[in-house]
């Protein structure tokens, strides 16, 4: 008992010791950012004082959680259909090897495919559309599902499904309770580099064919050679991603991670 | 009454296509309904593989095999716990029933074992006598009508051991089901079984066939035991060795 009490007191201090760095380093980044906005032209580079003026007059309007709202609509949209086709592909692909040889190609096809390119192919087959940007972007991510999902399901150990037989747990108790678990690391893992690379392709797509979102105000901002604003829905951005992260990620993690000591 | 019937002629691994090793030949047996059969033979002499095949897992070998009881309910304690990592002990049993009322029952088995401090502790926070108790209480969770054993208490210090085999006995008796419990332990053997067939291998095949009638109070004697293993283990395999040749793999048993 007292070695575990032990334990928690340095992890709560190392805690202690993290934030502390952590607040300090974003203290001198604020410092290194308004003494160089001090020096240049603040229509170059706004300080950081403006750019938060802005967030709030951004969110005073309704407008920046309105942009900010459609851009996580459709990194959602897009990223459950990716997760869910790509899981499925590379599912199928690391249990069943004929399906995996003939698949491998194109896999390796799409996973080079630039992305630009398939946004574009997109708008032009399917028209200037909500369900073309959305496509784009899952076409973009499914690759990347797919690998990490094979690398899970050839994981899968013998021993267990061979106990769920034994034990006559059919398909869906065995999916549930044999299958699942297994893959869920691999899951989170697909989770995390999915979310990345789609908040940035979402952009691409609503810069190049939407009159809303991020991608779109960025866009527009651009025009208007605006570096406050474009600072601005870039930090709230970066808010609201750290935001999942750390209130929907992270917990789920620990709890499906919960058995492991 | 014969509740499993085995008669298998060969079962050949194949490596690059190609016949390799021979695991098992002209193995053949039954066992009765309620007995529990000990299956000794020496270590990598094809007993994991018969086990596998009369489980079902493994189709391909040459033979046949006859369930005559509850094909449905023939269960088989794997060597390793193999509990779900990922679920508690509780929800380990639980799963494996299907009536209602399976978490009352589940705990039900999970006292009878002795973990209900351990219920909700996940698998890899108990020891491995606590998981093999865990993986006992699950096999009759599923109510079996045949177990299959296959040395589910090596590994294991001789106290921990000891203390599994009378809680298989209890359940064994208090369960009524079929078991064929596969060891090299000879003293295991003779603690357990109401009848002890003895194989040689590799390839396995079936080299006597022992009953064994000792009272439970004899059989939580180790000199009772020891006296049943000089009278019939030992004495069978002197005879045995010269005729058949296979010294080398039979001297593994005493």
């Amino acid at each position: 008992m007292s070695s575990r009490a032990g334990a928690a007191s340095t992890t709560a201090a190392d805690g202690a010791r993290r934030a502390a760095w952590f607040a300090g380093s974003l203290v001198a980044l604020w410092a290194v950012w308004s003494l160089a906005a001090y020096f240049a032209d603040p229509r170059y580079l706004p300080s950081p004082a403006a750019v938060f003026a802005a967030i709030g007059a951004g969110v005073a309007t309704g407008d920046l959680p309105y942009h900010v709202g459609i851009t996580l609509l459709r990194v959602a949209a897009s990223f459950l259909i990716a997760m869910f086709i790509g899981s499925a592909i590379g599912i199928l692909m690391g249990r069943w090897s004929r399906f995996n040889l003939f698949f491998d190609s194109w896999l390796t096809l799409f996973l080079n495919l630039p992305a630009l390119v398939t946004i574009i192919l997109c708008y032009i087959w399917f028209g200037l559309y909500e369900a073309a940007a959305i496509t784009a972007v899952a076409l973009n991510k499914i690759p990347n599902v797919a690998v990490t999902m094979r690398e899970g399901a050839r994981a899968l150990s013998a021993d267990y499904s061979q106990m769920a037989r034994v034990y006559r747990f059919g398909r869906w108790r065995t999916f549930r309770h044999v299958t699942l678990p297994q893959l869920a690391p691999f899951f989170a893992a697909a989770t995390r580099s999915g979310l990345a690379l789609v908040w940035k392709i979402v952009l691409v797509v609503e810069l190049l064919g939407r009159s809303n979102g991020v991608g779109f105000q960025l866009y527009l901002y651009f025009q208007q050679f605006d570096v406050t604003n474009i600072l601005a829905y870039a930090i709230a951005f970066i808010a609201v991603v750290q935001a999942i992260e750390l209130f929907i990620l992270q917990p789920w993690e620990r709890s499906v991670n919960r058995w492991r000591r | 009454m014969i509740a499993l019937e085995v008669d298998i002629a060969a079962k050949t691994f194949l490596a690059e296509g190609r016949a390799s090793h021979t695991a098992i030949r002209d193995m053949r047996f039954t066992v009765d309904h309620g007995e529990f059969a000990c299956l000794v033979g020496p270590s990598g002499a094809g007993k994991t593989s018969l086990l596998n095949i009369i489980a079902g897992l493994d189709p391909d070998y040459d033979g046949v095999v006859r369930v005559n009881a509850d094909a449905d309910r023939l269960c088989y304690m794997f060597q390793s716990p193999r509990l779900l990592p990922w679920r508690t002990v509780a929800q380990n049993v639980e799963l494996v029933m299907r009536e209602d009322g399976a978490r009352e029952a589940a705990l039900r088995l999970i006292d009878e074992v002795g973990l209900t401090k351990f219920a909700d502790a996940f698998p890899g926070q108990i020891s491995l006598g606590m998981q093999r108790r865990a993986a006992l209480a699950r096999a009759f969770a599923f109510r079996p009508s045949i177990l299959l054993m296959d040395e589910p208490f090596v590994s294991l210090d001789e106290s921990a051991a000891d203390g599994l085999r009378s809680l298989l006995a209890d359940l064994w008796r208090s369960r009524g089901c079929t078991v064929l419990f596969v060891t090299h332990d000879t003293r295991e053997a003779v603690r357990l079984a109401t009848r002890i067939i003895v194989f040689t291998g590799p390839p396995a095949r079936v080299a006597h066939d022992i009953p064994v009638r000792l009272s439970t109070e004899e059989r939580a004697d180790a000199a009772a035991i020891e006296a049943f293993r000089a009278r019939n283990l030992a004495l069978r395999q002197a005879v045995a060795q010269p005729s058949n040749g296979e010294i080398r793999v039979e001297s593994g048993l005493v």
